[in-house]
């Protein structure tokens, strides 16, 4: 477990050691400094949760300090500490924004209850602005919405695997809507109190990748002019997302490996070894099993990694999906943008459904936020859609020109019964052709259930 | 390599009551030899007239000048009220992951609360501040779990609710120490 880290600042040799032992005992990280100038120099490169500071120091007293840190990003609790307590020091102390004041020596039960409280405060703090982030993503647990065969089975398998420990690879195409599915994860699992910490791996080259997980410390190389803690310390007690993990060098390969198999690291140019206790969850977009073949990606990270596959169908193998995932983003983009934009036509309805969405979801996704932004009207037409995917729906359907009338009937016919869960009845009305004779088709095409 | 013990010392008081019992369950919960140690005066530079208490880090320096040779940890018991530059009172204190620890039963007494004496909750209250104090000294720090030795006693009541033993957590730590100390 990763310890609260608190600053004491006490002209007092006694003092800081004193106080530095007892918190030591307590479990935290205490690091204790003699002057007002040392402290606010080493809060500029190290991240401490709390300062405790004395009121009376020499050069700069402990108010001066509090109003310093207060004025800084530094944003931590101050807790005033003296020996020498008056009213009007208090009272100073208190306007000036300390967390508390307490006088010298301490009542160990006051204390201890002023520390935790404020540490768990800080904690709130943090999670708080960790979950802002989150929102302002519109992050939503629904925004999974899926009701064809293929999607079911992946919601059930999200269900089953959340509550495990086990290390999950999610494999599917750009924009399938991996990383919500690791959310999704996350927040079914007994770690979505912790954090849900995202790493786009292949966004990064291999320096900065390894910095970013595994965090570096002061003057590890050029340019760490402060300790930096890597996503794998952020992400203690919660989960680690590991996204494009096809796209990691080898050398990441070798230390994530390790990473793995031990839980435990270093910073860059840190000496202590970390533990951790954290989820893994990758997710990529490459044949993992091709690039293993070619030694492209190691066969023992792979192992470790594919313990629990997800795999997400791509939007044109779940196309009955499309309609309900269409008016999922209508209501989110009509609410955003305050439109009354009702519904589709069912021409704009018709190019949606042949278009073979290369991009996926989040290429859905953004083609109906153009069409509300554009549409000027309750209705969404065929000019409202983007003009690309117009012409590349036009274009699949004047292909669909050059095909023989038997496999437009294949197709057609298919399309019907898959759109309509295989209902014959109801497909055979909508056919206008009697149950027979669809029985008669199906057999002749030789056509399946998904 | 030669037998150590744990070292129990007498710091200014001349008899202990139930010491022997006391040695005999805690050589049952850490599965280590204890010894009674030798009497120790209890230094008076420690003595705070202002505060009308004994510094517990003076003491601590004191027994580490007497410290056995064939010890392995030496705390020692006293009855004077014990304090710390910072903290108005303490039951105990102890170096962390080191060799020495004092404990002070004026506050473990009944008598201190105005109440009749107790001797077997005496007992249990000096066997649970031991046990404490000799986890710090073997690197252990204050546990979560209310009802484990290792949970910070703040007052006589938290002292009280605590069990004469480590948790599970805090006992696979001590463990681990205990096989890389000895």
């Amino acid at each position: 477990m990763v310890k609260s880290k608190i600053l004491i600042v006490d002209d007092e040799e006694i003092m800081r050691c004193s106080l530095s032992d007892w918190l030591k005992e307590d479990g935290y990280d205490a690091i204790a400094v003699e002057s007002g100038y040392k402290a606010l120099e080493l809060l500029k490169s190290e991240n401490f949760d709390l300062a405790i500071v004395d009121l009376k120091m020499p050069e700069i007293d402990g108010i001066e300090v509090l109003k310093r840190i207060n004025e800084s990003n530094f944003k931590i609790p101050v807790v005033i500490i003296t020996a020498y307590a008056t009213i009007d020091s208090a009272v100073v102390a208190m306007k000036e924004g300390a967390a508390d004041y307490i006088v010298k020596p301490f009542n160990p039960e006051e204390i201890s209850i002023v520390i935790k409280k404020l540490i768990e405060h800080q904690k709130l703090i943090k999670e708080n602005i960790r979950l802002r982030k989150e929102l302002t993503k519109r992050f939503k647990f629904q925004d999974l919405v899926g009701k064809s065969p293929e999607m079911l089975k992946v919601f059930e398998m999200v269900k089953t695997v959340a509550p495990t420990k086990s290390t999950i690879l999610i494999r599917g195409e750009s924009g399938t809507g991996k990383e919500l599915i690791a959310r999704a994860i996350h927040e079914l699992s007994p770690r979505k109190n912790g954090p849900f910490i995202p790493v786009a791996c292949g966004a990064m080259p291999e320096s900065l990748l390894e910095a970013e997980l595994f965090g570096y410390e002061k003057g590890a190389f050029t340019g760490a002019i402060s300790q930096y803690k890597g996503r794998i310390e952020i992400a203690d007690k919660g989960t680690l997302f590991l996204d494009e993990i096809g796209d990691i060098s080898p050398k990441t390969q070798v230390d994530l490996l390790r990473f793995i198999q031990e839980r435990e690291f270093k910073r860059l140019g840190g000496k202590e070894l970390l533990k951790v206790d954290i989820r893994i969850i990758a997710a990529t977009n490459k044949n993992l099993e091709e690039m293993v073949k070619n030694g492209t990606f190691r066969d023992d990270l792979y192992y470790r990694l594919n313990v629990i596959t997800i795999e997400l169908p791509p939007l044109r193998k779940r196309k009955q999906d499309l309609p309900i995932l269409i008016e999922h983003f209508l209501d989110k983009y009509r609410l955003e943008t305050g439109k009354q934009v009702e519904t589709i036509s069912t021409k704009a309805m018709e190019l949606l459904m042949e278009y073979d969405w290369p991009g996926n979801v989040r290429e859905l996704e953004n083609v109906i936020e153009h069409s509300v932004v554009i549409c000027n009207t309750k209705e969404i037409t065929i000019e409202d859609l983007p003009a690309s995917i117009a012409r590349k729906a036009l274009i699949q359907t004047s292909l669909k020109s050059m095909m023989s009338l038997e496999d437009i009937e294949k197709e057609h016919i298919l399309n019907i019964l898959n759109a309509n869960a295989w209902n014959i009845k109801r497909c055979a009305e909508i056919l206008k052709i009697n149950r027979l004779t669809l029985y008669k088709k199906i057999k002749e095409y030789d056509l399946k259930k998904p | 390599m030669a037998l150590q013990y744990i070292y129990i010392s007498p710091v200014g008081v001349e008899k202990i009551d139930n010491i022997a019992y006391v040695l005999d369950e805690l050589e049952k919960i850490f599965l280590l030899p204890f010894k009674l140690g030798k009497f120790l005066e209890c230094p008076v530079s420690a003595f705070d007239p202002i505060r009308n208490q004994y510094y517990a880090n003076i003491i601590i320096q004191t027994l580490m000048d007497n410290f056995p040779s064939d010890g392995l940890k030496l705390v020692g018991i006293t009855n004077v009220d014990l304090c710390t530059p910072i903290l108005t009172y303490v039951f105990g204190e102890a170096q962390l992951d080191g060799r020495v620890a004092i404990i002070s039963i004026h506050r473990l007494n009944q008598n201190f609360y105005k109440l009749p004496d107790d001797k077997e909750l005496l007992s249990e209250r000096v066997k649970k501040t031991l046990i404490h104090e000799l986890g710090h000294c073997f690197g252990l720090v204050h546990c979560d779990d209310p009802r484990c030795a290792m949970f910070l006693a703040d007052s006589i009541f938290t002292l009280d609710y605590k069990k004469c033993s480590f948790c599970l957590k805090c006992a696979e730590f001590f463990r681990q120490q205990v096989l890389q100390s000895t």
